[in-house]
């Protein structure tokens, strides 16, 4: 079965080409050359595309996991860019804005109001920087393998110890 | 010993220390003469007696107390002024005999930027602040609050506590159910049973009175001075013979004539 490799993130990985199926809500599709798409058919894998522009860490990685976090064997490599700590950790609905000074087009003015109201009493710097590190933090556990070298099994040095 | 391998302060090893924290939201934010910290979110008992039971533990050893109790504060509240205060001062968290942890809502405004934003996130307590501070709390439960992304960040905080924190005698209490659930995430002794069940218990009348009860509570802790002693009594015990593991609070002791306490928030936790 052909694997898939995930980009997740932002802006900086929601741009594609037309091999992936359907684009989402602040994705974007271009008959160009695009990186996700350019590095997956080098290796010949599908695309689970999570870059959303101007979207927060767990805007993209929660939609991310809550579709693979049972088909992980399916996942060849994942890509993150990781975005600015800033941005609003919210999933709740795409329309909303979760930058400062952005609003997507579809976002009612209470929404907003709302964002900027946000960022004027409720932001905390300190918080949004805590739990991103907390985030990096579960990748590493979540990821990291005890032999780096696996990847390289059967051709290579995928040995740990000599 | 720990099951993780590290060590805790055991012993008559208090003896050498001098500070008893208390961490969390109302539940502990009543404190007696002498352990007032100028905090509006905080309340000094009345009297001389002896009468919360945050001011019975800390005269029981006779420890000086670090009180991070703060009414409607979110848990990132009390962990924000605590943890600056003592990283900011370079003293080592070994200075503690205990630290006694109050686990709160994971629903409550993350922030430290104002002191009335908290509050303003508990729909119980008078929200105060302006219009526009209103305005933005109810902006924030209408259009950004993602209920997951909080329970991750509280979960990441019992996680946290865990790595820091393993190395002392930490308590730990649920003020309510929905962290229950997290427990096992925690080191030390934690009491699985919500400190809620105890002050509705306390309370008699319809649904709506006991609401109104809660919300403009006079008690201290959201308890009688009763209870406040039996709840200290729990805590001393668990400091002076401390196992780490899970425990249900030994519900027979303390006064609640309310019988169907047990079911707040999600059923019948009213008497008429």
């Amino acid at each position: 079965m052909k694997k898939y490799i995930a980009f997740v993130g932002d802006s900086y990985c929601a741009t594609y080409e037309w091999d992936i199926p359907i684009v989402k809500m602040h994705q974007y599709r271009v008959n160009f050359p695009a990186y996700p798409s350019i590095t997956a058919r080098h290796y010949q894998y599908n695309i689970a595309p999570y870059g959303f522009g101007g979207r927060s860490w767990w805007y993209s990685w929660s939609k991310f996991w809550k579709k693979w976090e049972h088909k992980l064997d399916q996942i060849a490599a994942i890509v993150f860019t990781h975005t600015h700590k800033t941005r609003i950790n919210s999933a709740t609905t795409p329309e909303f804005p979760l930058m400062p000074n952005y609003a997507p087009s579809l976002s009612t003015a209470d929404m907003i109001k709302a964002n900027q109201h946000y960022f004027k009493y409720i932001h905390d710097p300190d918080f949004q920087a805590w739990t991103q590190e907390n985030y990096f933090k579960l990748l590493k556990e979540r990821f990291e393998q005890p032999n780096p070298n696996a990847a390289k099994w059967p051709n290579g040095k995928f040995w740990s110890k000599t | 010993m720990q099951p993780n391998g590290q060590t805790v302060n055991s012993g008559p090893r208090h003896k050498m220390t001098s500070l008893i924290g208390f961490i969390g939201d109302s539940f502990c934010a009543s404190y007696g003469l002498g352990d007032w910290r100028a905090h509006g979110s905080q309340t000094r008992q009345k009297g001389t007696d002896t009468i919360t039971y945050t001011n019975r533990v800390i005269r029981h050893f006779n420890h000086a107390i670090c009180p991070y109790g703060f009414e409607g504060a979110s848990w990132w509240h009390s962990r924000e002024r605590f943890i600056q205060d003592f990283d900011w001062r370079s003293k080592e968290y070994n200075e503690f005999l205990a630290l006694i942890f109050l686990h709160t809502e994971h629903s409550r405004i993350n922030c430290l930027n104002n002191n009335d934003l908290p509050k303003l996130g508990h729909s119980g307590l008078d929200p105060g602040g302006t219009v526009e501070q209103q305005q933005a709390v109810a902006a924030h439960y209408r259009h950004l609050y993602d209920d997951k992304f909080h329970c991750w960040a509280q979960e990441q905080w019992f996680r946290e506590i865990h790595r820091r924190f393993s190395h002392l005698k930490t308590i730990h209490l649920h003020c309510f159910p929905d962290t229950v659930p997290l427990s096992h995430l925690l080191p030390g002794c934690v009491y699985t049973t919500p400190l809620i069940h105890i002050s509705v218990g306390e309370l008699s009348g319809t649904e709506i009175e006991i609401s109104k009860q809660l919300s403009r509570d006079t008690r201290y802790n959201h308890m009688s001075q009763y209870n406040n002693q039996v709840l200290a009594d729990v805590i001393i015990d668990a400091i002076d013979n401390y196992t780490p593991g899970t425990y249900k609070l030994p519900m027979e002791k303390f006064n609640r004539p309310n019988a169907n306490a047990e079911n707040f928030p999600h059923g019948t936790y009213w008497n008429k």
